[in-house]
């Protein structure tokens, strides 16, 4: 990152122009709930959600004692964009399927299993925020009830002594590689009455946090605040 | 090759030997075994569960063994394709797991059962059979698994025209024919052989006599390891890996580590539940049982007396 | 204590509650205390670096494999790669499902290859050639298998991962330079020639799990309390290696999941959990880990165990 400006011209905290298309898979094959492709800046995944179907007898649910708790099987597939799934693709989907376990509703029918097949289409950083927000918009199209609107956002800070850190929302590769700290922060915002309230004042509920790179804890911190708050300008950005 | 053995054992001499359980939380049954300082393995028994519902061939009505074994630090086998059920080595030595345990479980109080034994092979220096029955024995005997004995196990390996038992991995590469034996010692029953060479110019039966021996030496040693666990103690051998102590039997998570914010020491009491002091204590228990029979039998010749003093009296 | 047992797999929520009403853990631990962790460095006399790290139940052993590579032009640094193995102790977790087990696998073993890479200085992984004044590109460096098999599996994998595998990096030993290769078959076997060097560590990282269950934080779980947690944040704390110690450790990785229905996570409790797993627990495994570094690099033999 160059000291003043960003390698695109944008602002410190400025997010990409984010574009997203639903109902991109035709339902020719029947199965396919809810697509959508997702592209941020050059960023472009595509994600389709299958269920929630019947679980097969073999795959068992541990069964909970806690009613509160979804028994949602979640399995989750993600294509590189060429070449074989490697174990980056391998961490990702298991970040998505902790992702939705943690958005589901609890009403969600018991014993069933929900499919999230994404792929990736062209990268160019903030990767894991992208299929994230693919993969919950997905879900809303599918109709599968979730506990609240899921957002993610993805952030850089970069040390540069002795000036404080730069934070800097959305990075992109080139900027991902040179920041010290790259961290993917996911919300899930719910309205704290039933009626419909203002953006706001809706509670936010931190679902997903990852991060990597050294700061000090304060650091991490204020990126999580600076993080909320992008979060609900995406919301607010949605909504209109 | 004259004069004595690379680590100065006598030709008909095994090396040390520990043995130690309650290793494996979570686990039914699990023990650390160590030989000489280059041969080490894990394993843990897991069971008895219900059979899957597709076993191979055997009626459906009887247990079911299920060996695995695992040899994750294999050097050279790497660019080896594995499949899913392990490597070429692995797989045979499953089999042979499989076939040489086999006979010291009591089948028929386990029926439609299916009992796990996942072996871990960490190093080994010589034959991997003979220290994966040992160790699989322990870990079933430590396992509340019902069995007709510990089985015990020997290898025996003809270098240039010398018997030697116990042979380490340079030997086994140098000799000419191979002996391995399991063995049940209180019922004097070999269940599994396995043979190669040429046995021409000596006589198989004093090879198979010398590997009986040596099986009736590690038998020894392995009752000794049980009946400390029994007594609750673990006589740490001079070369066992400290790390695996205080697994089995008290448990060492004293309140002392970490922070402790309330200020209050947590007592240890019976209350508490944990694995390890339940698992330990499973063992001991049936080890307490073992030595209990062994005064049993001295017992039972004391009835005898008394039977025919009673005899005594009542002709009277 | 039978009954102990039926009503924990019958009532496990309650069960745990019983404990925690009373400040402690079913395990008899105080909620903020971390399990006694035990390195034993140097187990696997045939490895050129090996480590076997136990917390509480969870045992991983881990072991260092060397192998040259020719650099590109302009690549200058060594390769790490990480390789988890639960073996069979994953499909018992996660009842039988092989895909889960080799994602979740990946997904840790992946993370644990990152914070290494991050933690040592690649770069000295380069041999240096005869006749100095290497060329900046090009020659041969050194890439380190890293590879983790876990025993018994107890919560916190991905803790003992990490820290094995870094006790596993502080014992391996090979040889600088490309002169040394040919005298002694690579210093393979765990030789130590002269002029052995040792892995330059940057950073010295460990890490603290904590468990969120009804507005309570649990430090260092174990499996049954990780079920039952509603978040789990794993926090990866680094120090760096070459300071005398007492400064404050950073915080290298972060990892939170939490589950939006039943726990209402915000940037309040993140600060608290930043600030209980910076307690003791980690600056002991940290100074465990530290102290195996500092051992080496005395030239010590690194075969004492070291208990935190």
């Amino acid at each position: 990152m160059v000291d003043g400006g960003r390698g695109d011209g944008r602002e410190d905290l400025e997010l990409r122009s984010s574009r997203y298309e639903l109902g991109v898979t035709g339902v020719g094959n029947g199965k396919v709930e809810g697509s959508v492709r997702l592209t941020s800046g050059r960023t472009e995944v595509a994600v389709e959600v299958k269920g929630p179907e019947a679980s097969l007898a073999s795959v068992v649910v541990k069964p909970t004692a806690n009613r509160d708790r979804v028994s949602v099987n979640v399995k989750s597939v993600v294509s590189p964009v060429s070449g074989q799934s490697g174990e980056r693709e391998q961490a990702l989907e298991e970040s998505i399927i902790k992702f939705v376990a943690g958005v589901l509703d609890p009403s969600c029918p018991p014993r069933t299993t929900i499919t999230v097949v994404a792929q990736i289409l062209s990268e160019d950083g903030s990767l894991l925020a992208c299929l994230l927000n693919a993969t919950a918009l997905a879900l809303m199209e599918a109709g599968i009830p979730l506990y609240g609107t899921p957002v993610s956002v993805a952030v850089a800070v970069a040390h540069s002594e002795p000036s404080p850190p730069r934070l800097c929302l959305d990075p992109d590769l080139a900027e991902e590689r040179t920041s010290q700290l790259v961290g993917t922060y996911s919300y899930l915002f719910s309205s704290v009455d039933s009626s419909e309230s203002a953006i706001e004042e809706m509670k936010a509920n931190i679902v997903h946090v990852s991060t990597l790179g050294n700061s000090n804890a304060q650091t991490a911190l204020h990126a999580l605040t600076v993080a909320e708050k992008a979060a609900r300008l995406v919301l607010r950005t949605r909504a209109c | 090759m004259e004069g004595g053995r690379g680590d100065g054992r006598g030709p008909l001499e095994c090396r040390a030997t520990f043995l130690r359980t309650g290793v494996v939380g979570g686990a039914t049954g699990s023990a650390y075994l160590e030989v000489g300082r280059s041969t080490r393995m894990v394993v843990s028994v897991w069971g008895p569960r219900q059979r899957d519902r597709d076993g191979e061939g055997s009626s459906p009505h009887e247990m079911q063994l299920d060996c695995h074994v695992h040899l994750p630090f294999a050097r050279g086998e790497a660019e080896e394709a594995a499949g899913s059920r392990g490597t070429e080595r692995e797989r045979t030595l499953a089999r042979q797991l499989e076939q040489g345990i086999l006979p010291s479980i009591q089948q028929d109080r386990l029926k439609k059962c299916c009992v796990e034994v996942q072996c871990t092979i960490l190093e080994s220096n010589g034959s991997d059979f003979t220290p994966a029955i040992l160790c699989t024995s322990f870990a079933l005997a430590s396992s509340n698994i019902p069995l007709y004995d510990l089985m015990t196990s020997c290898t025996l390996v003809v270098v240039e025209g010398r018997i030697l038992l116990d042979p380490t991995a340079a030997e086994l590469a140098r000799s000419e024919d191979e002996v391995s034996l399991a063995y049940m010692p209180s019922r004097d029953q070999v269940t599994f052989v396995q043979a190669c060479g040429d046995w021409s110019e000596r006589s198989f039966k004093e090879c198979m006599d010398n590997c009986v021996d040596g099986c009736k030496k590690m038998r020894a040693v392995m009752r000794s390891f049980l009946v400390e666990l029994g007594e609750g103690g673990g006589r740490p051998a001079s070369h066992s890996l400290d790390y695996f102590q205080g697994g089995g039997e008290v448990c060492d998570q004293g309140p002392g580590a970490g922070e402790d914010d309330a200020g209050e020491k947590a007592p240890m009491s019976g209350g508490d539940d944990d694995e390890p002091r339940r698992e330990g204590g499973g063992g001991a228990a049936r080890f307490e049982e073992s030595r209990v029979s062994e005064k049993l039998g001295n017992l039972v010749v004391a009835d005898q007396d008394l039977d025919a003093e009673l005899d005594t009296l009542l002709d009277v | 204590m039978q009954e102990a047992e039926a009503f924990k797999r019958l009532y496990p929520e309650e069960y745990l509650d019983r404990f925690l009403v009373k400040d402690i853990r079913p395990d008899g631990r105080g909620l903020r205390s971390t399990r006694e962790i035990s390195v034993h460095a140097s187990p696997l006399s045939s490895a050129p670096g090996s480590a076997v790290v136990r917390m509480g139940n969870t045992t991983v052993i881990t072991s260092v494999e060397l192998g040259l590579f020719d650099l590109g032009e302009e690549s200058v640094a060594g390769r790490l790669e990480h390789e988890l193995d639960v073996g069979p102790l994953g499909t018992t977790h996660n009842n039988g499902s092989i895909a889960r087990n080799r994602q979740q696998t990946s997904a840790v073993s992946g993370r644990v290859r990152q914070i290494l890479c991050r933690s040592i200085d690649l770069g000295s992984l380069k041999l240096s050639e005869p006749g100095e004044e290497a060329s900046p590109g090009g020659g041969k460096a050194w890439a380190l298998h890293v590879k983790s098999v876990c025993l018994s599996l107890d919560g916190c994998l991905f803790d003992a991962t990490l820290a094995s595998a870094v006790a596993a990096l502080a014992t391996l030993r090979f040889p600088r330079r490309l002169e040394q290769l040919g005298e002694d078959a690579a210093g393979e076997d765990g030789g130590r020639p002269e002029g052995d060097g040792a892995l330059r560590f940057l950073w010295v990282p460990a890490c603290t799990a904590v468990a969120l269950h009804k507005g309570r934080l649990l430090v260092d779980p174990t499996d049954f309390e990780e079920s039952l947690a509603s978040a789990v944040v794993a926090v990866v704390w680094g120090r760096r290696a070459d300071s005398p110690g007492g400064e404050e450790p950073e915080v290298l990785a972060l990892e939170l999941g939490s589950e939006g229905q039943r726990a209402s996570v915000d940037a309040q409790l993140v600060r608290r959990c930043l600030g209980v797993c910076g307690g003791r627990g980690t600056s002991q495994r940290l100074a465990a880990l530290a102290s195996l570094l500092v051992e080496d690099i005395d030239g010590g033999e690194a075969d004492g165990m070291m208990e935190a």
